[in-house]
């Protein structure tokens, strides 16, 4: 598991990651095994104080927001990647979304006070901090950039495409406030990707 | 908004770390020029433009406008006083802006240019200050994503009227329409049904 996680942390370090080898190393020797989740389980709920960096095992994970008792699907979390509560981790307030489990998996993390101690004892300034907050910026601005403009069908190819995992993983209902789209448009884009 | 404001705010979020990142962060506010007015229709941020240079506004709207592949206006973001404006594409991919930023209505701000921002790159424990500008960054598009996610474009449009008044005044009908990530067909069709009681 430390190699996978350290084949995680080495690209968010760019350039600098060959000086800072035995930093990263040392940072992925610190991610313990906090719990297995089930399907349904939470791994956060809203409200909570988790400022850990955490490293989703082999199963899938969703994130979502809550707007007048409904549930929005944010994002996907993959196998084998790196994942955060930006409020908690990035932002230093509560867990403001869920980390639902949708296929079991085992949850690694460390301790955002842990990340400080090890980033400073072997001069890794805030590298990590910003590189992951620059990836969540942009990772917004494009959401943010396809909700606005792609109709539909390309909403949904676009999704598949960057996640295939998805459609096994979600709803059709969870997918569609993914997308920001009625239920029927969802089967509407389905049935023209299939038939193309 | 006032200019001291700006280093209040840094100040409270690296509180725990204070006194020791306090010289640094004085000599950062202090390294930002004197506030500049600059009118309505202002280019901070040209298409192409290369430039990294750090705003903070005092007062006004400034928006960020561009173009989609199929020439349709998009408004991917808007800045407020307290938030900080900066050249997000250049920021994020090192490639030049493909979005101009424009002042909507006069506009109080702050600058520092690139070149102070970059030695103060190079400085020893600035990576932390700046990091604190990231999340301001960063709660800004979230905040404009979680509404585009969760509010159809009448809960949102409504949301604006209540609580960034300003904008509704500022931005054209097709701005808006684009804001909201609709049609000008639809927004107008919107402002018929469900214009908020003036």
């Amino acid at each position: 598991m430390i190699g996978q996680i350290t084949h995680q942390l080495v690209p968010l370090f760019g350039s600098q990651a060959p000086a800072l080898k035995s930093g990263i190393s040392a940072l992925a020797a610190q991610f313990e095994l906090i719990t297995h989740v089930s399907a349904g389980e939470h791994v956060w709920v809203s409200g909570e104080e988790k400022p850990i960096l955490y490293f989703n095992g082999d199963g899938i994970l969703a994130e979502f927001s809550s707007h007048q008792r409904s549930m929005f699907c944010q994002r996907i979390i993959p196998p084998n990647t790196l994942f955060w509560s930006e409020s908690s981790f990035l932002l230093w307030q509560k867990t403001d979304t869920y980390m639902r489990c949708k296929k079991a998996s085992k949850i690694y993390g460390v301790s955002g006070h842990k990340v400080r101690e090890i980033t400073a004892q072997y001069g890794m300034g805030y590298i990590l901090a910003n590189t992951l907050t620059k990836m969540d910026i942009a990772s917004y601005r494009n959401r943010s950039k396809d909700l606005c403009l792609l109709l539909p069908v390309e909403r949904l190819r676009k999704t598949i495409q960057s996640s295939p995992q998805i459609l096994s993983s979600i709803s059709r209902d969870e997918l569609a406030k993914y997308l920001r789209i009625s239920r029927s448009s969802l089967f509407r884009a389905m049935n023209s990707l299939h038939d193309a | 908004m006032r200019e001291g404001d700006l280093c209040t705010l840094l100040r409270h979020k690296l509180e725990d770390r204070l006194p020791e990142l306090s010289p640094l962060i004085d000599e950062f506010c202090a390294a930002f020029s004197s506030p500049q007015v600059l009118p309505k229709k202002t280019v901070l941020i040209r298409l192409d433009d290369a430039s990294t240079h750090l705003h903070f506004i005092l007062d006004g709207t400034v928006l960020e406008l561009g173009e989609d592949d199929r020439g349709q206006l998009t408004v991917n973001q808007d800045y407020a006083p307290g938030e900080f404006v900066f050249n997000f594409h250049r920021h994020l991919t090192r490639l030049p802006s493909k979005t101009v930023y424009q002042c909507v209505t006069p506009t109080r701000l702050l600058t520092m240019d690139q070149d102070v921002l970059e030695s103060f790159q190079k400085k020893d424990g600035f990576d932390e200050v700046f990091f604190v500008i990231q999340q301001h960054l960063l709660t800004q598009v979230r905040a404009h994503f979680q509404h585009l996610l969760q509010l159809s474009p009448v809960q949102h449009y409504i949301w604006i009227f209540h609580h960034k008044p300003w904008l509704v005044e500022a931005l054209t009908r097709n701005q808006m329409a684009a804001f909201l990530g609709i049609s000008r067909a639809t927004f107008f069709r919107l402002l018929a049904k469900h214009a908020p009681n003036e």
